[in-house]
């Protein structure tokens, strides 16, 4: 019998259609509060930060800082929805029960999660997209494939999520993953200051997070920087998405059915 | 019950069947039908479990079960709390993988076919499950999605099943304001969309009030008159006696004894039970006059059996001005005796 990826048929979009629909009904609310972490970054660094930095590698601060923000919204989002909200749903709701009791099998149903976390990043991540765009940062012809990527970086990390969710016991317990883990990466991933002012040790490191190719991409593409190394960096990325979300539908399987 | 407000249409046939549910099997099994049932012989069963094990570490939930389901018949499973039953129906609907034996259902094996039997299927599990992000209606809506069938398709089943559970009033509710009744009846209405021929019910009415434990009882029966096939769990014997054609008694994993309540009590307890408040003195004494009875203690209550009244009356003229209480045996009794009088937690 398949397992992982192979398991997978059309039906996830079921669970990923239910999640969409509960986020529409009460979309407002969805959508406002977490829209304006991004834009408060964006005025706090873009402005704020920016007026005491003329230029870094040769454009203004705000341009460089952007796609750090477009990025780091991505993945966040898809984080907070497949720790939270699918352990919530899955401990506390029943919903995971009640769904793989029907024709829909646990790796569909984790798939339909992991895709739901990216949709609902692309969501904010198009709101964000489209400011910059308005004040001149990101150019037309970019657009598309800087949402596209940001959707990919919302499969990746939500899928990574979704692993440590399957591996909780608590909901405390991801305030390790959180707090510890993905906060401080952000400093790590070249989101706010170029990776050449982190020690030479932490470097590689540093290349190891997949936010790290996803932030250098963006801004490849915002920036109109792109070479043979993002070539590497995007097959980085969709290598560790597809390992991520392998683990995360086995794990998912071993939680779920007894 | 009040006929009048079950639509017409839905009295005559409420729930159409493609096909009967014993020409839907596929394949010859490939095992031995149980001849224990001489009604059943012949059939081939929904469900058949042989040598059913499924272990945790060193804790054996579900210990060599055997049994069978066949066609259109009302199924009961009773037992004490950790008796299993609710592992045995998870491993019905794929929530629980066997560790032994084997376990087929609609001819499919589960572990090989559990896409296409859960399709088949209606569940009620045991804990309320409903999607409290949703109303009424987008319950139902979004779970029969989760089984490919669309609004346009599922949307008259669905009225007609909430209006044969009287929930049509609440249809653009949020779940989270119905009343405990109402959301078992929902999730029976909900188990109900994909037309299954199975329908599994862990303790479906646990908690609830009389009436609507009446009211659920009797929809359920007119739903097995139209052919679907019940498989029920319950610690109300009430429940078992009025709902099952056949029952099956789970202790400690395994099923221990089955067959129809009245089949039950005949041959383990006797038609007829006297309670009474007697010390053990008086047990003994009890005991040595009437030694043929069947006798059994709960603290300070003692129970005999008999398999009529006149064995029973000379007891009683004996035992004249005590407390005694002439009853015929119920499904109880049998339970008692099979499974003991302690508490089990």
């Amino acid at each position: 019998m398949n397992r992982g990826l192979l398991a997978v048929s059309h039906r996830f979009t079921s669970v990923w259609y239910r999640d969409t629909y509960v986020y529409a009904k009460r979309w407002k609310t969805n959508l406002l509060p977490p829209l304006l972490e991004p834009f408060i970054y964006l005025f706090g660094l873009g402005v704020g930060v920016g007026h005491f930095i003329d230029q870094i590698e040769g454009v203004d601060y705000l341009a460089y800082v952007a796609p750090g923000i477009v990025a780091t919204t991505a993945i966040l989002r898809a984080t907070f929805e497949c720790t939270y909200g699918s352990y919530f749903r899955m401990a506390f709701q029943g919903t995971f029960d009640s769904i793989i009791s029907t024709p829909v099998n646990v790796e569909e149903l984790s798939l339909g999660e992991i895709m739901w976390g990216a949709t609902r990043s692309l969501i904010n991540v198009v709101t964000v997209v489209a400011l910059l765009f308005a004040i001149g940062v990101v150019p037309i012809a970019w657009i598309l494939p800087v949402l596209a990527l940001q959707f990919l970086a919302g499969i990746n990390f939500g899928a990574m999520s979704l692993f440590v969710t399957s591996r909780v016991r608590q909901a405390e317990y991801f305030n390790f993953f959180l707090s510890g883990l993905i906060f401080p990466a952000q400093f790590l991933t070249g989101a706010f200051f170029p990776l050449d002012r982190l020690p030479e040790l932490v470097q590689p490191i540093a290349w190891v997070i997949p936010l790290t190719s996803i932030i250098d991409l963006t801004r490849g593409m915002m920036l109109d920087r792109l070479g043979m190394h993002s070539l590497l960096e995007l097959a980085y990325v969709l290598a560790t998405t597809v390992i991520f979300l392998e683990i995360a539908l086995r794990g998912m399987r071993r939680r779920l059915i007894g | 019950m009040d006929e009048s407000r079950i639509p017409a249409d839905t009295r005559d046939n409420p729930f159409p069947q493609s096909q009967p549910a014993s020409t839907a099997l596929g394949l010859p099994l490939p095992y031995a039908p149980d001849t224990a049932h001489e009604a059943e012989v012949g059939r081939e069963p929904l469900v058949a479990a042989r040598s059913l094990t499924k272990r945790y570490g060193s804790l054996t939930a579900v210990n060599e079960a055997d049994f069978d389901v066949y066609p259109a018949e009302f199924l009961g499973f009773l037992g004490p709390n950790g008796a299993g039953k609710t592992t045995l129906m998870k491993m019905i609907y794929g929530l629980v993988e066997p560790s032994e034996g084997t376990l087929h259902v609609f001819g499919r094996e589960v572990r090989e076919g559990a896409r296409a039997i859960k399709a088949r299927l209606g569940v009620v599990a045991q804990e309320d499950n409903l999607d409290p992000d949703l109303t009424v209606w987008d319950n139902l809506m979004i779970y029969a999605r989760y089984f490919g069938i669309d609004r346009a398709a599922v949307a008259p089943r669905a009225r007609e099943l909430l209006d044969l559970m009287e929930l049509t009033p609440r249809r653009d509710k949020e779940v989270n304001t119905l009343s405990g009744g109402m959301r078992r009846r929902l999730a029976i209405v909900r188990a109900l969309l994909n037309q299954p021929e199975l329908v599994i019910l862990d303790e479906p009415t646990t908690g609830l009030d009389p009436q609507v434990r009446h009211l659920i009882w009797d929809r359920l029966l007119s739903l097995k008159e139209q052919g679907i096939t019940f498989l029920i769990t319950t610690h109300y014997m009430e429940e078992a006696e009025s709902l099952c054609d056949r029952l099956h008694i789970m202790d400690e994993g395994r099923v221990i004894v089955s067959g129809t309540p009245r089949e039950l009590i005949a041959r383990h307890v006797g038609e007829y039970a006297l309670e009474l408040l007697a010390a053990p003195a008086m047990e003994q004494e009890i005991a040595r006059r009437w030694p043929e009875l069947e006798r059994q203690r709960s603290g300070q209550r003692l129970y005999l059996y008999a398999e009529d009244r006149e064995t029973l009356l000379p007891l009683i003229e004996e035992l004249t001005g005590r407390e005694t209480r002439l009853r015929p045996a119920s499904v109880e009794d049998v339970f008692l005796k099979l499974t003991g009088r302690g508490i089990r937690e």
